[in-house]
């Protein structure tokens, strides 16, 4: 017989207590999962019901016929492919330059000192908590009428109208001012704080200039955090309604898609256009909005697996 | 040190000064570009009276603090929403900063299905902002009003919540513990909002992500061979190395509890612009701004104190 205190340290024991552990942690993660997903699980399900589903209230999560007819008419009424691709491009510039601009101010604001840089840090502060609404009808005069303190007009004789073009998102982006850049210059600022010195100061060593270090030495050290940064801007800028209906009217995204939505669609069989709350607008509505997210998802865990990759090959600090 | 030696120093210092304007000249070009005009614009508007003529444009005239004086004094519900939302954030910032801390630690480890379950993590960050939730929530109020039965989001947060409203529990708990009131109150809003906090978690899991993996692995082994428990290296490797991180979850949670699209304060600002009330407006606006810088000052301060920084001193 073992005693209680010899069990507490046999191999077994080791092995069911861990396993306990390993068992609660799932038990958790899958629950909270199901509370992330509920939300979508009905849309999902949705998304695959013919309208005679729709309309039937025995049919809840398991669709009588299955059907892509939701997706089909969803694609085509909203022009699904033609936004995603827009949509696609333009948050990649959007997220690359963010990633880009944010990590370079950062560095700026945690490894140099200078005068004024407490100003600009109370600046990075306030534009974190400008609520980006508060500065909407100026926003739009801006681009509208674009000029940089009165050159272009005078060069020109009259100012820019910049909407429906890249142009706006792009400046935005290398200024630091896009949504909210300010949170991913304060990141970085505040990971770049962690960062050890020695790094850096070996590399002045070796004669490397400043910008040298900080791309070839300190990016690639930075690969989680920027990242993360990425994904932020990437994922923002594909679902941001404010910047795409103040900035492009015309250039179809899918959050204007979206937010067009499905009232006035003429659907055979049907004698008047769908409208707003009908069971048919909303599984409509339903699928496009998996449609926006997919991708997404899928984005996200690709650049997951690059970071996984990219921390093996760059060889971390420490 | 010879003269020689010190007058490179100082030009040396000199000349890190510049770069450091070089490095942060693109966000200093943005401010004087957009954000100057944009703030100064606010400030006005904020002491003037805007009217819309029915022909298209609008006058304005000046009429000092008054603005000001009708959201603080006048109009009482602005003044009463804006302290339950300071007070509702003082409640969930805790809750959200432990929530995301502990599931980033979770995630951060090696367990089967990980990549699937920061993807599922990765959902919140999608839905809470931008055109997903907007469309959702006009779907519902339509469906609503039509059917008198509310939507699926709001189906599942009222079960989500019905399952953790507790009333009973809290009674008996109430009764077995005489806690204090305020911890009786903070434990009530923690489980009671735990289907918001998941959602609402959704970027400081993935900041605390970002900063788990930056930490070295390295140091982990250094500790386990000096005979750390995991639990030791967690308080002495993981919390250090992650401060930074912390200070940025708690700032950006701030700036998130107050201007998120379903925060009432936020609501009647922008129903005062689309009211085209553009004074109350940018009165309103900046008493909020005033406040949330406060207290992100505030707690920035305190904060600060705490957090470790791997570099240098500075």
């Amino acid at each position: 017989m073992m005693t209680y205190n010899q069990f507490k340290q046999s191999h077994g024991a080791r092995i069911l207590r861990r396993g306990t552990l390993k068992a609660l942690e799932y038990a958790l993660l899958i629950g909270l999962s199901y509370y992330i997903l509920s939300p979508l699980l009905l849309k999902i399900a949705t998304s695959f019901m013919a309208e005679s589903d729709l309309l039937d209230s025995l049919v809840v999560y398991i669709p009588k016929e299955l059907t892509l007819w939701n997706y089909r008419r969803a694609a085509e009424f909203l022009n699904y492919w033609e936004s995603l691709r827009n949509t696609a491009l333009i948050s990649l510039a959007a997220g690359l330059l963010q990633m880009l601009v944010c990590s370079f101010v950062g560095y700026g604001l945690a490894k140099f000192k200078f005068k004024g840089r407490g100003i600009v840090i109370a600046v990075v502060f306030f534009s974190i908590i400008t609520p980006p609404l508060t500065y909407q009808p100026s926003m739009y005069l801006k681009f509208r009428y674009f000029d940089v303190f009165g050159i272009i007009e005078a060069v020109t004789g009259s100012s820019v109208n910049l909407l429906d073009s890249l142009w706006p998102l792009l400046i935005l982006s290398v200024t630091g001012f896009a949504f909210k850049n300010g949170l991913y210059i304060f990141m970085m600022m505040q990971f770049f704080r962690g960062f050890p010195e020695e790094l850096e100061e070996a590399a002045y060593v070796d004669g490397y200039g400043v910008f040298r270090t900080f791309f070839r030495i300190i990016l690639p050290n930075s690969v989680p955090m920027l990242i993360t940064v990425f994904t932020f801007a990437f994922a923002w800028q594909w679902t941001d309604t404010f910047y795409t209906s103040m900035f492009f009217s015309r250039i179809k995204t899918l959050s204007n898609m979206l937010s067009r939505g499905f009232e006035g669609m003429n659907v055979e069989g049907h004698a008047m256009a769908l409208a707003a709350g009908q069971p048919l607008t909303i599984a409509l509505g339903g699928t496009y909005s998996l449609m926006v997210i997919f991708p997404l998802v899928i984005v996200y865990v690709f650049t997951q697996r690059f970071l996984t990759q990219g921390i093996e090959r760059s060889g971390i600090v420490g | 040190m010879s003269k020689n030696q010190k007058k490179k120093s100082v030009s040396l210092s000199a000349k890190k000064a510049r770069l450091g304007w070089v490095f942060v000249s693109p966000f200093v070009i943005g401010f004087f570009l957009f954000y100057l005009v944009v703030i100064v614009e606010s400030i006005q508007y904020s002491f003037m009276e805007v009217e819309t003529l029915p022909e298209g444009g609008f006058i304005t005239h000046f009429v000092g603090w008054s603005n000001y004086e009708y959201m603080t004094r006048t109009l009482t519900t602005f003044m009463s929403g804006l302290w339950a939302t300071v007070r509702d954030m003082l409640y969930s910032l805790p809750i959200l900063l432990l929530f995301s801390l502990f599931v980033a630690v979770v995630l951060n480890q090696k367990l089967k299905g990980r990549a699937l379950f920061r993807a599922i993590f990765f959902v919140p960050v999608i839905l809470s902002t931008g055109i997903i939730a907007k469309s959702d929530a006009a779907n519902n109020v339509v469906s609503a009003f039509a059917t008198m039965n509310t939507g699926e989001m709001t189906t599942v947060a009222e079960e989500a919540s019905a399952a953790f409203s507790i009333n009973g529990l809290m009674y008996y708990i109430e009764d077995m513990f005489s806690f204090a009131p305020w911890l009786l109150e903070f434990i009530e809003t923690a489980a009671t909002n735990v289907y918001e906090v998941i959602n609402q978690s959704g970027v400081q899991i993935l900041i605390f992500l970002a900063g788990l993996q930056s930490i070295s692995p390295s140091l982990y082994e250094a500790a386990k061979m000096e005979g750390c428990s995991s639990w030791e290296s967690f308080w002495k490797i993981t919390l250090p190395m992650i401060s930074p991180m912390i200070l940025v979850n708690i700032i950006y949670s701030i700036v998130d509890c107050f201007t998120r699209y379903d925060n009432n304060v936020m609501n009647s600002i922008q129903s005062m612009i689309t009211l085209t009330d553009y004074g109350h407006a940018s009165a309103a606006a900046w008493i909020y701004f005033c406040a949330i810088a406060l207290l992100v000052l505030i707690i920035f301060g305190i904060a600060s104190r705490f957090v470790f920084y791997q570099g240098k001193e500075r």
